[in-house]
């Protein structure tokens, strides 16, 4: 039986969220996660818990977090190696700069690589300071015998996700040419794993909780057997919490019941753990009242949470648009604007077509 | 358009209907109930079909087909057939053209187009607001007097409300009051409210944000003064050990001093023993003794040499006889001493005058000699200078004889003057010798009364008088010597004895247990007193030894100080090589300094660690603070992008609405009055429409003044407003088709003088545009037959159905 590691990446402890409300029980799910993943690695029993970075944001983690950290971290026993990340870099106010990091936990606190010889190969850490760091793998050679394995927060520039940041960049043939067997990343949340041959070069096991909606892979953790200088990689889903986005369409709404209705269908299936963003579409009947501050907060009971928002088109502004009349008129001229862009021109046209309709706008 | 026909296979109370219209006014007579209303809905629902809701209050009473057939002709002379079948919604229509083909998917181009909106073009609400009049809405009779101005105003605006666009810009005010505020609101400003909560929220977060560097900086200190301290007690353990070693070394030193100090003490006390005798022996009374003896020594030496001198000066008698012969003559030696010691000095003062004199007067003659050779020389040299001066006096050298005669002259007056003075002083010479021989006589006369004063004693010379004077000095004195060596003599002879009584009296009291001479007391005496002071000697360094003790213990006892280097050795301190109390004692100071610093630094970590910990509890959620605040601004966003989009709704429509007014207040002016004119017999000539009320003023012709129609009769307010109705329902057709005018019983009721007033008011609309009455008055219809309206009797149709 070889070495057994579970790696894991992207907790973000005390991250804040923007997108839905339901913040404070989402943290508390991420710290839910982490005991979680120190669970897998007692029940796998495995040799040691390798951590790629952003385990908790810096900006935000206080004592509260450190304790708990630690606490899980010391409760695996076994050593714990840390390659800080962006958002948990390593400097004299760190967590892991603190008097009460645990004995079994190393944190590789230099932006270049520091070999552990593991039986069976070596293990090369690569932290992050206050600054970005480069390139971690331009020119880096590893040479131990047996399996080598590299532990950095990272990007693989080659499937770097829409709008997120690359930091520490890298790619599979800078890996290859330093002589890792296998890199144990983190950095991107939707988890995946890439190698050539059938052998896992590059693992992102992915947030352990999806943190931003839209993010695609896995989320949880990996555990990976090194044997005879060979690695397999197992990935293990630990998140309870989904992110979801929903659409109802409310074309065939005539009352707020009706709306009611088609929400509440939209968002069948969905539960505790559960944050939806909620868009309301489709041209609702004249007069139709859809209040979404309404929907979210009696459809949102049994949810984590639940934004709405309102897509919905009170008219069929191009029949308006032909109207003799000055609401014929404004509706064009908004109508114009809007198809050339403007989002004020297209909220403007929601809200001038109610007025007309004798409803008050409310922000949507 | 014109409709032509309507079939109605069932549709609310109407069922197997057939109704056909004239191109012109159509007056629909029935009473009340018999389903004026009902026909009316029928032909807008056959042009637009039913709007959400009015499916079920349209089903047909009776169990038919819910369906419609309606022909009518647009303005470019094409003929339509609209099937509807209301149950199937938008598929249960057909539409077809002259040809019989169905064009309903074309005519909708994908869109759900109904035949109105694609013929009319335009949609439905538009429709009602413009071509149908409800029922009584032309009456301006008591409060509804601006129902016409209100009317216009929908139809010109648009929308489902009666306050049209003044109402939609209102309500979007209202709506911005409420939900952003104004900048005049105090209390209901959400906006204001949200931007005064993120600065609370951001202020909070950056507090926060700057608790949680604080404690990164209070770890910070905490952990270097842990390091200080970690460092300092090292080092202080470090000179601990060092301390100990040098300790042990100096313990271990003492314990040997100590075993030295006691060898040396018994020693000392054993040499003390032998000195018992003297224990008690005062010698610091030896010295008087030894004084007094010294006294005695020398009082004798004394009187022993003032005898011998006695004993050498005494004058024996013929002496001491002598001595009083010589003192009888003493008087007159005395005398003649004096005399001739006068005389003595007068011949001494004589002769010298004597001798100088007779100097002087030598001296005299040798210059008187030396002027001599001079002069005489001169005199040759003068000779010379005459005999020269006749030579050349007579060569008749002349310069040669004036300058020799000049010089022969200068010599003979040097040589004239020289003589001169040789024999002055031949004259001195003279005088000087004169004197000195006056001299010499006074001296022969002093000596001759000196001899005069010696004569009478007998003496015959000068020098006799010097011996016997001086032999009588010479015994006078050698008699005074003998009485002073006699005194001395005595008193030391006294002295001694003095000396001796105290000697004797002291030795009693030193030495009483000796006997002997004086000396041999003495010497007992001085020996004791030595051997006395070697006893104080060793009492001394008994003394010194003892100090030393005690500097060796410094306050401790010898067994604690081997109990503490047991300890020291058991604890494995190996003692250092040497004993350095000053090095140990320097080591221990700086040791002590180290574990004060760090005691100090100690006390510094845990008053920081309290600190970190008050601060720890203070610190808030920030995450949580971090996200109210992105919610927030998130909420300022998204209002200040409804505020935004509502100021422009709100101003696009005041824009178009003031745009529209204008344009539409003029051009209905423009229409009424050609209507109104020909209906009121040109009496009322001038409409004047307000743009921005839409409220209606006619020209009085009486006053000239422009009024509003209120002030009117009220048979004029209805031909008014009727004109008024009509012309907007033209207006809007402008460039368009033109639709067909439902009048639902515009009116409450017609009597005869309204049918009068408004009948020619039906006509002249109905030749622009076909106009449909539905009324409960047959005298209406009877009334608009006669003019030429086509009557369609419901309750016959009704009737003869049922």
């Amino acid at each position: 039986m070889g070495m057994v590691l579970v790696h894991a990446a992207d907790v973000h402890l005390e991250t804040t969220f923007t997108e839905v409300r339901g913040g404070a029980r989402r943290r508390a799910a991420l710290a839910d996660a982490l005991t979680r993943i120190v669970d897998l690695g007692v029940e796998r029993r495995a040799d040691a818990l390798t951590l790629g970075g952003d385990v908790y944001e810096g900006a935000r983690a206080g004592p509260q977090t450190a304790r708990f950290l630690f606490e899980q971290l010391a409760r695996f026993g076994g050593p714990v190696y840390i390659a800080p990340g962006n958002h948990d870099p390593y400097h004299v106010h760190a967590l892991y700069a603190r008097g009460d990091v645990p004995p079994n936990v190393h944190v590789f606190t230099e932006a270049s690589w520091t070999a552990h010889e593991f039986p069976g190969g070596f293990l090369y850490g690569f932290g992050h300071g206050p600054s970005e760091p480069g390139r971690p793998f331009a020119g880096a050679v590893f040479e131990g015998s047996g399996a080598r394995i590299a532990l950095v927060h990272g990007s693989d520039e080659q499937r770097c996700p829409p709008g997120k940041r690359a930091t520490a960049p890298f790619t599979l043939d800078e890996i290859r040419a330093s002589g890792a067997t296998c890199v144990l990343t983190g950095h991107y949340h939707g988890g995946y794993v890439a190698g050539e041959g059938g052998d896992p070069q590059l693992v992102y096991p992915g947030s352990p909780e999806p943190i931003k909606f839209g993010e695609r892979g896995t989320h949880g953790a990996t555990v990976v057997t090194i044997d005879g200088g060979r690695v397999a990689v197992e990935s293990v889903e630990l998140a309870h919490t989904r992110l979801l986005d929903r659409e109802a369409n409310l074309a065939d709404a005539s009352s707020e019941q009706a709306v009611i209705t088609a929400v509440e269908l939209a968002l069948a299936g969905c539960g505790r753990d559960d944050y939806v963003r909620l868009r309301l579409t489709g041209t609702v009947a004249a007069g139709t009242r859809v209040d979404p501050e309404m929907l979210a907060d009696r459809c949102g009971t049994q949810l984590g949470a639940l934004d709405v928002s309102d897509d919905t088109i009170a008219a069929d502004y191009a029949a308006l648009a032909r109207e003799p009349n000055v609401r014929g008129r404004v509706v064009a001229d908004l109508l114009e604007r809007a198809e050339a862009g403007d989002d004020d021109a297209r909220r403007a046209l929601r809200y001038a077509v109610a007025a007309f309709e004798g409803a008050e706008p409310a922000p949507a | 358009m014109k409709l032509r026909a309507l079939a109605i296979t069932g549709f609310g109370r109407l069922t197997g209907s057939s109704f056909t219209f004239g191109p012109g006014l159509n007056i629909v007579v029935g009473s009340n109930e018999a389903g004026k209303s009902t026909l009316a809905a029928a032909i807008v629902a056959s042009l637009y079909g039913l709007q959400r809701g009015e499916k079920e209050r349209w089903r047909p009473w009776q169990p038919v087909d819910f369906a419609t057939v309606l022909s009518y002709e647009t303005g470019d002379g094409a003929t339509w057939e609209v099937h509807r079948a209301f149950d199937r919604d938008s598929k249960g229509l057909r539409v077809f053209d002259a040809g019989g083909n169905d064009i309903a998917a074309r005519m909708a181009n994908g869109k759900a187009l109904s035949p109105g909106e694609a013929h009319l073009q335009i949609p439905l609400e538009v429709f009602l607001q413009t071509a149908c009049i409800r029922q009584g809405a032309v009456a301006l009779d008591g409060e509804r007097a601006d129902d016409v101005s209100a009317a216009l105003a929908q139809a010109l605006d648009g929308g489902p409300k009666e306050d049209a666009a003044i109402g939609a810009v209102e309500r979007l005010e209202e709506s911005l009051r409420k939900h952003v505020g104004t900048q005049r609101a105090h209390k209901n400003n959400p906006l204001r409210k949200l931007r005064e909560d993120e600065t609370q929220q951001r202020d909070a977060l950056r507090a926060a944000q700057a608790s949680l560097d604080e404690l990164g900086t209070l770890r910070e200190r905490i952990a270097a003064a842990r390091t200080a301290r970690d460092r300092d007690v090292d080092a202080a353990g470090e000179l601990e050990q060092r301390t100990r070693a040098l300790r042990a070394a100096h313990l271990r030193s003492r314990l040997t001093a100590l075993a030295e100090h006691r060898t040396e003490l018994t020693a000392l006390k054993a040499a003390q023993a032998s000195y018992d005798d003297v224990a008690a022996f005062p010698s610091e009374r030896v010295e008087k003794l030894d004084h007094a003896y010294h006294a005695w020594q020398a009082a004798q030496s004394v009187a022993v040499e003032a005898q011998g001198e006695l004993d050498g000066v005494a004058l024996d008698d013929e002496e001491r006889e002598e001595l009083a012969a010589r003192g009888r003559d003493v008087g007159t030696m005395n005398t003649a001493l004096s005399a001739f010691q006068a005389l003595v000095k007068q011949a001494e003062t004589v002769a010298a005058k004597v001798a100088t004199s007779s100097a002087d007067a030598a001296l005299a003659r040798r210059a008187a000699n030396e002027g001599r050779t001079e002069s005489g020389l001169l005199l040759t040299v003068t000779g010379t200078a005459v005999l020269v001066d006749v030579g050349v006096a007579i060569a008749h050298l002349w310069v040669y004889v004036v300058a020799a005669t000049l010089v022969a002259l200068f010599l003979g007056v040097a040589a004239a003057k020289r003589t001169n003075e040789r024999m002055e002083r031949i004259s001195e010479a003279d005088a000087k010798q004169s004197v000195a021989d006056a001299v010499m006589l006074d001296e022969q006369q002093a000596s001759r009364a000196v001899a005069q004063v010696l004569e009478p004693l007998g003496i015959a010379s000068a020098e006799e008088l010097a011996s016997r004077y001086e032999r009588f000095t010479f015994l006078a004195e050698r008699e005074r010597d003998a009485v002073k060596a006699q005194e001395r003599a005595q008193k030391a002879r006294q002295h001694g004895e003095h000396a001796a009584a105290r000697f004797d009296e002291l030795a009693a009291e030193l030495v009483p247990d000796v006997a002997g001479t004086r000396a041999e007391i003495r010497d007992v005496a001085l020996l004791r007193a030595v051997r006395r002071r070697e006893r104080d000697g060793l009492d001394a360094s008994f003394a010194m030894l003892t100090m030393r003790g005690d500097d060796i213990l410094l306050g401790d006892d010898e067994r604690a100080i081997r109990t503490e280097l047991d300890a020291l050795l058991a604890a494995g301190t190996l003692p250092a090589g040497a004993d350095d109390p000053s090095l140990l004692r320097t080591l221990t100071s700086e040791r002590e300094d180290l574990q004060r610093r760090a005691h100090a630094a100690d006390l510094k970590m845990h008053s920081l660690a309290g600190e970190l910990r008050t601060s720890e509890e203070r610190l808030p959620d920030i995450a949580a603070l971090d996200e109210a605040l992105a919610f927030t601004t998130q909420q300022i966003t998204r209002l200040e992008a409804f505020e935004r989009a509502v100021v422009l709704a709100r101003d696009t429509i005041d824009t178009r609405k003031d745009e529209a007014h204008k344009l539409f207040a003029r051009r209905l002016e423009q229409y009424s009055v050609e209507v109104l004119s020909i209906i009121t017999g040109g009496r009322y000539g001038q409409i004047f429409v307000d743009p921005a009320t839409l409220a209606i003023n006619v020209r009085i012709p009486e006053n000239g003044q422009i009024e509003p129609i209120d002030r009117l009769s009220m048979g004029t307010r209805d031909q008014i407003a009727l004109v008024v109705r009509f012309a907007t329902a033209r207006m809007f057709a402008e460039g368009l088709e033109t639709p067909p005018l439902l009048l639902d019983d515009p009116f409450a009721f017609w009597d005869a003088a309204r049918i009068e007033r408004c009948l020619p008011v039906l006509v002249r609309g109905a030749a622009d545009s076909q106009t449909i009455v539905f009324t409960a008055s047959g005298e209406l219809a009877e009334e608009g037959r006669a003019a030429g309206a086509t009557v369609i009797a419901l309750d016959e149709k009704v009737t003869a159905r049922a």
